[in-house]
């Protein structure tokens, strides 16, 4: 999953920056809001994190720029404020949480995951697929009931594949969605992640999940 | 409670009913006065007729001679029913036979000034009398002289007629004023509900102003004129009552900002170093420290700001040398001018002295020249400047994105430029406690923002 978070205090920025990678997220930073809605014009994020009060743009501007555009990517708005009229205000542009400072880091991250299924339009954080189980609260992995070894980053593409199982997952969605703008994309660092994926999830015995489609990219399915 | 209305009323109902009440009372006097002259003319008429009527007899006795059907016709009008002379020693010489062996009282006056008074006639009946002196005359006008003079004639009439008109007159006048009070009492009402109708919108147009309605305004142009200055300045007062709340809710939330931002800053450091502990203690001490260092200089300010606004600041005024201070204060905010590529020039003679607190200038001093020295914008010139005559010391620098219309906020609390308020060095309460403590020495502070896109703060001592 990648989010951005735009939010102008550097302690937090880098504080949550690094809670949301330990629990499994691509993240994006910026510092202000034109940056912000660059970032979030450019690329496709699975959840934005807002501060409201931001240089150079407000959150509320960046926010209704993005719904105008269509982006129907989940934002949760950071602020501040916490008013009954700030969070209305705050809402009625097109935010989907709200979360106001100083807040519980487990309590960010379970909403940042609960904007992350809505963009899946999934409800539980239990993911299966056939023998296969992830549960994305705890970060673990089964098959057949044996635990596997994932790295967070295996994690992260396992729980985005199976997010979108059935359907053909090209490798420019994989880049995006799993790594992040300090990884040399021109390298099979993709091709050489499924693999040891699948070498993690295929034991011998156990029937195939990932499948290669031949110039388009790669498919999860339930084994028949 | 008092009310308006109600006093209005009862006010008016007490003055109409005392109105009424005059007024009647005059009407029955002058009604009885016209009456009771007429009745003593005729009395009089009688009294003359009767004096006309009476001769001197045969036998040098008195004699009237009066037509007996007169008398008893009782539609006299010249004749009198009731009389009784005397002669002067005070023996009877006549009386009128319907008194019968009743004597009448005898009060008499000269024909000029006669007498008249109520008395008792037989019967039990009220009457008016009239009592005269006369002197029987010869036919050719000479006073008689075998008869002694003058002679003493007492005239009464019924006066039933006289007081059964004067009491259907106040019986009307009592009537009719009785309905008029009780017809009054609900013109009254109305009248005063219907003027004071204006008033109690008013007063409940104010009643309905909460802190959530602070945007009412009244309608001054369709108020009666009487009300328009109270709505004019209700109004004024509501607009500067709107602008303090919403300093205060905007005061409100800055320090809320203020304070929750680094309060989120501190727990969320605190709460990623337990999820997922790192080495580099002490660089996470570091920043603690930093985050503890910037929200105690704003509590720090804050409550010297309520201090110094509170006037609980001692002072200790002392002559100090101006530029001395300055050259004092400047040393550690040098270091930054230099690392922005600023120049700043100091044009303050030697000489100038002021009788102030210098702590509290050292403070305001600090306040402005760090100012100067942020908001300057890089590679930028800016100056400090004592003006002896005017007695005041300026601080002038290019206002960079400060426009006029940021001049009013400049001295608000916690108000900053930039709205995303970023950054902890500066959080806006520098301006506002050298404003108070300026005032806490005498002095003013203003802003100024000059076409030339230059900022001057100046610092003036009142003479």
């Amino acid at each position: 999953m990648r989010v951005l978070l735009v939010e102008d205090s550097v302690r937090l920025q880098q504080s949550l920056g690094k809670a949301l990678s330990q629990s499994g997220y691509t993240v994006d930073l910026s510092g202000d809001g034109e940056h912000g809605l660059w970032l979030a014009e450019a690329n496709d994020y699975d959840a934005l994190i807002l501060d409201v009060m931001l240089p150079k743009l407000d959150g509320l501007t960046v926010l209704r720029r993005l719904r105008a555009q269509g982006t129907q990517t989940p934002i949760l708005l950071l602020t501040a404020r916490d008013t009954v009229a700030d969070r209305v205000t705050g809402l009625q542009s097109g935010a989907d949480d709200y979360l106001v400072k100083p807040f519980a880091l487990q309590e960010l991250l379970a909403r940042v995951q609960v904007l992350c299924r809505r963009h899946y339009a999934t409800r539980s954080n239990r993911l299966a697929l056939g023998d296969l189980e992830l549960d994305l609260t705890a970060r673990t992995v089964t098959r057949g009931g044996q635990p596997l070894d994932l790295t967070a980053r295996e994690l992260r593409l396992l729980e985005y594949l199976v997010r979108r199982r059935g359907q053909i997952v090209t490798r420019g969605e994989i880049e995006t969605h799993i790594y992040d703008d300090a990884v040399d994309l021109m390298s099979n660092v993709v091709d050489s992640a499924i693999c040891t994926l699948r070498k993690k999830l295929e034991a011998p015995g156990c029937p195939p999940l990932i499948h290669t489609k031949r110039g388009l990219g790669y498919t999860l399915k339930e084994p028949a | 409670m008092r009310s308006i209305r109600r006093h209005l009323t009862l006010t008016i109902l007490a003055g109409f009913g005392l109105l009424l009440l005059a007024s009647g009372g005059a009407i029955y006097f002058f009604t009885r006065l016209a009456l009771l002259n007429e009745f003593d003319a005729s009395l009089r008429v009688k009294a003359l007729t009767l004096m006309n009527q009476t001769e001197r007899g045969e036998g040098g006795g008195i004699h009237v001679e009066l037509p007996d059907a007169a008398f008893s016709s009782g539609a006299d009008q010249f004749f009198p029913q009731y009389y009784e002379l005397w002669g002067t020693n005070g023996l009877r010489c006549a009386r009128a036979e319907r008194l019968a062996e009743t004597d009448l009282p005898c009060r008499t006056g000269p024909l000029a000034q006669p007498v008249y008074w109520d008395l008792d006639l037989p019967g039990d009946r009220d009457g008016r009398a009239i009592g005269v002196q006369f002197t029987l005359k010869t036919e050719d006008g000479e006073p008689a002289p075998k008869v002694p003079t003058p002679l003493l004639l007492v005239v009464a009439a019924d006066r039933h007629d006289l007081d059964n008109t004067l009491g259907t007159l106040a019986s009307v006048l009592g009537v009719t004023g009785l309905l008029a009070g009780l017809m009054t009492v609900p013109l009254v009402r109305h009248a005063v509900r219907r003027g004071h109708a204006p008033l109690g919108e008013l007063a409940r147009q104010t009643a309905a102003i909460t802190a959530e309605s602070l945007q009412t305004r009244f309608p001054v142009a369709s108020l009666p004129a009487e009300l328009q200055p109270i709505a004019s300045r209700l109004n004024d007062l509501l607009a500067r009552l709107a602008d303090s709340f919403e300093r205060e809710r905007r005061f409100s939330a800055d320090l809320a900002h203020e304070l929750r931002t680094p309060l989120a800053e501190l727990r969320t450091l605190a709460e990623v170093e337990l999820a997922w502990p790192e080495g580099g203690a002490p660089a996470r001490a570091m920043e603690t420290l930093h985050i503890a260092l910037q929200m105690e200089t704003m509590v720090r300010r804050l409550l010297e700001l309520a201090r110094c606004e509170g006037g609980r600041v001692p002072l200790h005024m002392e002559p100090v040398p101006l530029a001395a201070l300055v050259a004092e204060v400047w040393p550690a905010l040098a270091g930054r001018a230099t690392e922005r590529e600023l120049t700043v020039h100091f044009e303050i003679s030697s000489d100038a002295v002021c009788a102030t607190d210098r702590a509290m200038l050292r403070s305001i001093l600090v306040n402005l020249l760090a100012n100067l020295v942020e908001y300057t914008p890089a590679g930028g010139q800016g100056s400090v400047r004592w003006d002896p005559v005017a007695r005041e010391l300026s601080f002038r620098n290019p206002a960079g994105e400060l426009t006029a219309a940021d001049l009013p906020h400049l001295f608000e609390r916690l108000w900053r430029k930039d709205p995303a308020r970023s950054g902890g060095e500066h959080v806006g309460l520098g301006l506002p406690l050298s404003l108070a403590l300026a005032g806490a020495l005498g002095a003013r502070l203003e802003a100024q923002l000059g076409a030339d896109g230059v900022l001057v703060m100046g610092l003036r001592w009142e003479r």
